[in-house]
């Protein structure tokens, strides 16, 4: 029932509206060609019949003419242009299709909408297309991954001859999240195979399975069963040697644990880093300008995706943020998980300024592949720590390569000298306590495979290198210091 | 069937093969000069041309401002002090056509940003209608020619005034209503 107050409540509600509506563009207004179109075929016309000029008549009759039709079909009423409800989690690898509602009144005819390009980040370039009512599918397939606005229907709407004009509108935006991309790797040295509890790969974790793991010497708290008299008394014992105990592997599946460093996030520029790139990690840039952070979480995510292939545990831990914790396991929803998770660091990316790896999130007998492209000492220290309490750790340097000086200062050669310099020093000090250390090829050029037209998964060298050492590495011995990888 | 399902599902491809927005601006700057070159023509001196040519720039450059107004109104009224031959001689009619689609191509670039993508589908209604009124022009052209030349009374040219300002007041009151 209308009353009154009802009345005169929703015209105020109308008028508030309509003044928001012209602060945010949503208004119908007129334009420079409609003033144009008025002066100037009226002014022609006019002057052209008081001066008796035939000529000049009919030149200003058409813009009289077009403007008079143009003004019979005024659109009015809102224009409705906004994207359809899309999938808030999706997959990189996967050919994205967005749809947009557009629904415009009568008499519009011109419709200039703001659509992401296939292929490109960002919000993508505006297309001039005509106003209707209809809905319009686009595709979005991108490199990138993370977390972002993938499509922003920025509007303007006019009417004939654009005599009208409805905005610029900045649009409603649609998030989503895209996980970042599963490059394949090879199968390794060792082809997949049914063994251990369910993964090709036993632990390295001492234990009580009849497999031999290594003869070592007796002590405090071995087992007598366990001694080995045979060796025991080819060592001289007990004259000039001790005891030798044999120890067995356990009946448990080997545990990957990607330790990300997400403190820094640097390009191959130096001159760069002192600030910020510009453009969040995965936002779908050209390998050659791929940043370390970017490396990083697509080359954690090809090496999760490998491990649970073959039924390995893998789990995650942000060096930066240890909140962010992902426990190992297993089986296809953990990578969906350690996906999900790789997104939410590089989100809260630069959160510490110090690493943390608590001996308590390390399983024993894990291998600890730590991720960074060691700029400072203390997440070097970290692995070296970490190798120290027992678990296998490899160090994956993604630091983009080849560094660039930075050009604008008689400095940048030398800075970039002192940076190679330090980072050998603190690669070699790595090498030197065993921990090994495999360049990951993802920022230098070509470095990613399936970038090769034509080319099998795993045939790119660098990545093909880099994964075979790591399970090589992870296969079940323990690395001789001297067979470092470098 | 419900009203959403009668909604057309389009894709991009649907709406024609596309070029860049600053093809558009290329086309205001031929139409332009094609302006500049028939006041020229006329006998318009170099200085005048010079005028015009900023004209032109300034509409390629900025088409939603008062430039492609000057260019079309003050090149007519220009062209009618050095044009001394027949009212519908080839130079008039050329600027009867080239003004019109000034006056629309700019309209269209004023929306169109430079690096957008204009599908060329969208010019298939404002194309139509710029077709129909020049051939009405043409026609009420040849409609004139073939009248008998001689003063009018002044009752019918107060009329005819009357009426064109009529058309003007009737536009600004439609606007208004909006």
């Amino acid at each position: 029932m209308s009353t009154p107050l009802g009345v005169a409540l929703s015209g105020r509600a109308h008028r508030l509206q309509q003044a928001l509506r012209r602060r945010t563009g949503e208004h119908w207004e007129p334009t420079d060609a409609l003033r144009r179109g008025l002066l100037v075929g009226v002014g022609l016309v006019a002057f052209g019949a008081l001066s008796h000029r035939l000529d000049v008549l009919l030149i200003g009759a058409p813009l009289l003419l077009s403007t008079i039709a143009g003004l019979t079909r005024i659109p009015s009423g809102p224009v409705l242009v906004r994207p359809l409800p899309a999938p808030r989690l999706v997959d990189s690898m996967r050919e994205r299709q967005l749809s947009v509602e557009v629904d415009c009144p009568a008499g519009t005819e011109v419709l200039a909408l703001r659509l992401p390009e296939p292929g490109k980040a960002g919000p993508g370039r505006v297309h001039v297309v005509p106003a209707g009512r209809y809905r319009l599918s686009c595709t979005r397939g991108t490199d990138g991954w993370g977390e972002g606005v993938v499509l922003r229907t920025d509007h303007l709407v006019s009417g004939q001859d654009c005599l009208t004009m409805y905005g610029p509108v900045v649009g409603s935006a649609a998030r989503q999240i895209v996980l970042p991309p599963v490059d394949p790797l090879p199968a390794g040295p060792l082809p997949p195979r049914a063994a251990g509890l369910v993964g090709a790969h036993r632990s390295r974790r001492p234990g009580d399975s009849t497999e031999l793991r290594d003869i070592r010497p007796f002590a405090p708290g071995d087992r007598l069963r366990r001694v080995d008299w045979r060796v025991s008394l080819r060592a001289g014992f007990p004259i000039s040697g001790g005891l030798h105990v044999r120890e067995r592997h356990a009946e448990a599946d080997a545990d990957l644990l990607l330790a990300l460093d997400t403190r820094v996030d640097v390009g191959r520029q130096l001159g760069e880093w002192s600030s910020a790139l510009g453009r969040p990690a995965g936002s779908g840039t050209a390998p050659e300008q791929a940043s370390s952070l970017d490396t990083a979480v697509r080359a954690a995510a090809s090496l999760a995706a490998s491990y649970l292939r073959q039924g390995d545990r893998v789990g995650l831990i942000d060096l930066g943020r240890p909140q962010l914790y992902l426990k190992p396991g297993s089986g296809a929803r953990q990578l969906l998980r350690l996906r999900h998770r790789l997104v939410l660091s590089a989100r809260s990316a630069g959160w510490s300024p110090r690493p943390v790896l608590a001996q308590q999130l390390v399983p024993a007998g894990a291998t600890v592949a730590v991720l960074s492209p060691f700029l400072d000492d203390a997440v070097a220290q970290l692995a070296v720590v970490a190798a120290r309490r027992g678990n296998l750790v490899v160090a994956i340097d993604v630091l983009p390569r080849p560094l660039v000086a930075d050009q604008e200062t008689p400095w940048g050669e030398v800075v970039l000298t002192l940076v190679r310099a330090e980072r050998r020093a603190r690669l070699d000090g790595l090498a030197w306590h065993g921990v090994p250390v495999l360049p990951w090829p993802g920022g230098t050029p070509g470095g990613r495979p399936g970038g090769r037209p034509g080319g099998r998964p795993g045939e790119d060298g660098g990545h093909a290198t880099a994964a075979a050492m790591l399970r090589r590495l992870t296969s079940g011995r323990r690395p001789r210091l001297a067979r470092v990888v470098r | 069937m419900t009203a959403q399902h009668a909604v057309p599902q389009v894709a991009m491809e649907d709406f024609g093969p596309a070029v860049p927005g600053w093809v558009l601006r290329l086309a205001i700057a031929g139409v332009s000069t094609a302006i500049v070159a028939v006041l020229g023509a006329e006998g318009a001196p170099p200085a005048v041309q010079v005028v015009f040519l900023l004209l032109a720039a300034s509409s390629v450059f900025s088409p939603g401002s008062a430039a492609p107004g000057a260019l079309g109104g003050v090149g007519a009224l220009v062209s009618t002090v050095y044009h001394t031959g027949a009212a519908l001689a080839p130079p008039v009619l050329a600027l009867v056509v080239l003004v019109h689609l000034l006056h629309v191509g700019c309209g269209l670039a004023a929306v169109v940003p430079p690096r957008a993508r204009l599908h060329l589908f969208t010019l298939y209604r404002p194309l139509r209608r710029f077709l129909v009124v020049q051939a009405a022009v043409f026609a009420l052209a040849g409609l004139v020619s073939v009248l008998p030349d001689g003063r009018n009374p002044v009752t019918v040219e107060v009329l005819a005034v009357l009426g064109v300002a009529g058309l003007a007041v009737l536009a600004i009151v439609q606007l208004r209503r909006r």
